[in-house]
Order: C-alpha cells, then structure tokens, then sequence
C-alpha cells in the first residue's frame, strides 16, 4: 500500500499531487474488486462522520467504504442532533469524535470549518464539503470517471454548466483538474451564477485555459465532457432570472446529437429536472457510473490514509 | 539585536482615519514605535518594519512611504510578507472566522498589495480594496 497519503488531511482537492491523484485512482481500480466482497485492511478501525449538513450519496459512500475495509462507522447525519441544537461548538464536537476515532469525515455549511476541524484533530479529516467551494472526494470521484472512460485527463475538453457560483462540486473540479496538462474549461453559467473569481485566478495561475459563456451551444461540437450541475430557483436573486435562464441549463437529446462524438454527460446528482429522464437511456449518460464510483475511490482514499 | 530603522510615511490629505488605523494597528506585536504623527504625515521606528509596511500599504495604497537612512530619504525595498494575520476581518458571514465562539484566527494571503487584495486562508474568499476600505469606515474597533 502506498504509504505517501498515510494521515493526512483532505481539505482541498488540491492537498494532493498529479501523482498522488494517479496513485490513489490505481488502487481505487484495486478496490473496485472488494466494492461487494469487502476485504479486512482497516479492521478495529472507526471512522466517524460528521454531516452537519444533509447528505445522502456522500454520507452512504464514506460509510459503506468503510465498512467494506472492514472497519466501523459512529456519527451523525441528521444536524439537529448536532451543535445547532446543542450549542456546542464545532472544535468541541471535533475534540470529543478525535478521542474516539482513526479518521474524521464531515460536512458542514460553513466555509472552512473542515479547515479549522483538521487543526484541531490529531486524525486525519477528510472534506465531504464545505461552503461552496471545496468537495475533494466528490472531485476525485468525477476526475477517476474520466479517466476510466478516456484513458486520461489531459487534453480533455470539460464544460461545466449550471450554478457554478454557488456548486461546490464545480469549483472543486476546477482545482482538480488543475493537475493535468492542456484541459480546457468551458465555463457555461447565468450571467449572475458565474465562477467565482478566486478559482478564474486559480485557474489562471495554474495554466489552465478557460472560456466563459451564457450558452452552451457553440461549444457542443468541442467539448468531451459536460459536466452538469442543478440550477435552483432560490440561488437567483431575481426569480424572473430562474425563469429566463433555466430553459438553456436543460440537456436535451437533441443537444446530443449535435454533440462531439463520445461525450459524456456527467451529474454530482442528485439531480432536479436539468437532465431529464430521456437522457438516461443515451451512449451518452455516465452519472450512475460517476456515482458507484465514489465507493472504490473513497475505499483507496480511507486505505490510504488509514490504512 | 538588528537595528532600528526609520520610516516617513505621506499620507494623502483624506487619509486621516487611515493614520488613525495605522496607528492602532502598529502597535507592540511588530515592535513598531510611532516618532510623530499629524496631519498627512506618520513617522515610525521598527528593528522589523515588514508587517507595519504591508498594513500601511494595504489599508492605504496611496501612502509613500520613504525610509530615512542618514539624514537621507529613500526609497523601500523590502519584500512583503506572504501573509497576514488578524487586523482585517474575512467579511463572508458564512466563514469560519465569522463563527464567534470557534476558535480562529483571521489569516490571509496576500495576493496583491497594489492594488490591495487579500486572500482568506479559511474559507479562500478575496478581499479587495473596497472591503478593506468598508472595514475601515466602518472602524470596526480592531
Ligand atoms: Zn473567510
């Protein structure tokens, strides 16, 4: 087993290397064989999960990963029965689940709390979000699909579209893909939902080239992957904004036939009405596969710093 | 012991809240001595001034700020820090730093000093001339 990630933190996507990234992806390709099976690696060992926020897929991938490497699960997935309530403050909570566990996995609304938990705990903390910037493990899940279906990362063409101001898992993408050479980003968003400058300037740091644009259809003929994100009426300010904008945030067949040969449509899910149900039956739909792959890879991320 | 140097620091003519400010902020945790102070016009001493010169610069882009070596003035050219600590505020309501009973302490990155920017080290979120000014009008009593 690799022992480079061996307790570390997973705040950010980018608290991993190009090579770390390729690392953890060959044993997620490892584990995909003991994703029904399960194996021993991590047993007597507790993970705890702190989901301050609601979370179904995040929370049931991380548990089952966990469990199929043999070890336990304690925490919480309901926030009224957390600090909110309570009063306690989120250090504290830290303190208490640190004492009891071999690593932590939390999610919280509040931008840098993850941050902040991983100063305080002697275990390893790993980000399942916070705020609308960081969800590291959603993004290793999104970059480990891609690579599955092309063979690599570098080269390719990624749209990504909907709210991209306020989805974590698109900023979060952003950083990631950061780690590989000559990706192109197409950054396709409302007028008032688009990326946050902090990751432009990132991305533009990082030599990463990107177009920004209202609409998608120029693009169609380009792009090898469209990455979607939902589009929520109560991010708008003005909800005469929802109604103008939703209709150009929706896949449709016939985008897809336009589309460049091969492209993949990919969701973080769960989804609203942005893909509609037609698209599920199309070469083109990989977000069930995007999803049951969040289970292998968080199984590496667990071996690899538990382990 | 490194040695004492001098600094002159003009100040453009509305800038007085700014000196203000900079007088609270150039206080003991960079060994900063204030020699004079009036109107446009801030005079300090400090044996490791990077800090006191960051925050004169951040809070007040305009500022010349000169250091007297021999009775002569010249011109600065120390490297800024990488990073500062308290003094601003992250003005996200939704960052970490914002949550009072959590145990934080403000720290940003400095991404550009002209024109002045800096980084939240929790939650990433820029804070640019105009937040910084705001704070300033607000005089949030730091
Ligand atoms: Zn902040």
């Amino acid at each position: 087993m690799d022992e480079a990630l061996k307790g570390r933190d997973l705040i950010s996507v980018l608290d991993l290397s190009g090579s770390e990234l390729d690392a953890l992806f060959g044993i997620a390709d490892e584990m995909k064989k003991y994703a029904k099976s399960g194996t021993d690696l991590l047993k007597n060992r507790v993970l705890a999960t702190l989901f301050f926020e609601p979370s179904t897929r995040t929370r049931l991938s991380f548990e089952t990963a966990m469990i199929r490497l043999g070890g336990n699960v304690v925490g919480f997935a309901d926030p009224s029965t957390s600090r909110m309530t309570t009063g306690e403050t989120l250090a504290d909570t830290i303190r208490m689940l640190d004492s009891y566990s071999n690593v932590i996995v939390m999610r919280h609304r509040i931008e840098g709390s993850a941050r902040l938990a991983a100063e305080i705990a002697t275990v390893p903390v790993l980000n399942a979000g916070d705020g609308s910037q960081h969800h590291p493990t959603q993004t290793l899940t999104d970059l480990y699909l891609m690579r599955s279906e092309f063979g690599h990362i570098d080269q390719l063409k990624i749209a990504i579209l909907g709210d991209l101001k306020q989805t974590r898992s698109a900023s979060s993408l952003c950083f990631g893909v950061s780690r590989y050479k000559g990706v192109k980003l197409y950054l396709i968003s409302p007028e008032p939902l688009k990326m946050k400058q902090e990751v432009k300037d990132y991305l533009e740091k990082s030599g990463i080239e990107y177009i920004e644009s209202t609409t998608l259809d120029q693009y169609l003929g380009d792009i090898d992957v469209l990455y979607v994100t939902r589009l929520q009426k109560e991010r708008f300010a003005d909800p005469s904004d929802y109604e103008k904008y939703r209709g150009s945030y929706i896949v449709t067949t016939e985008m897809l036939q336009r589309a460049k040969k091969g492209m993949i449509v990919m969701h973080h899910l769960p989804r609203i009405d942005e893909i509609p149900l037609e698209i599920d039956y199309t070469p083109n739909a990989r977000y069930f596969e995007q999803a049951a792959n969040g289970l292998p890879v968080r199984m590496a991320l667990l071996s690899m710093i538990v382990g | 012991m490194s040695q004492v140097r001098c600094f002159v620091v003009k100040l453009p003519p509305d800038a007085t809240p700014s000196i203000r400010r900079a007088l609270r902020i150039l206080g003991d945790p960079y060994s900063v001595k204030i020699d004079l102070e009036r109107e446009g016009m801030l005079e300090f001493s400090s044996s490791s001034p990077s800090y006191a010169l960051l925050k004169i610069s951040l809070i007040c882009p305009s500022a010349v700020i000169r250091e007297r070596k021999n009775g002569m003035e010249q011109e600065v050219s120390d490297a800024f820090p990488e990073w500062v600590e308290d003094t601003f505020v992250c003005p996200s309501k939704n960052c970490i730093t914002a949550q009072p009973k959590e145990p934080t302490k403000a720290r940003f990155k400095v991404v550009s000093v002209n024109p002045p920017k800096i980084q939240c080290y929790y939650c990433g979120r820029y804070i640019d001339q105009g937040a910084l000014a705001s704070q300033l009008s607000q005089d949030s009593g730091l």
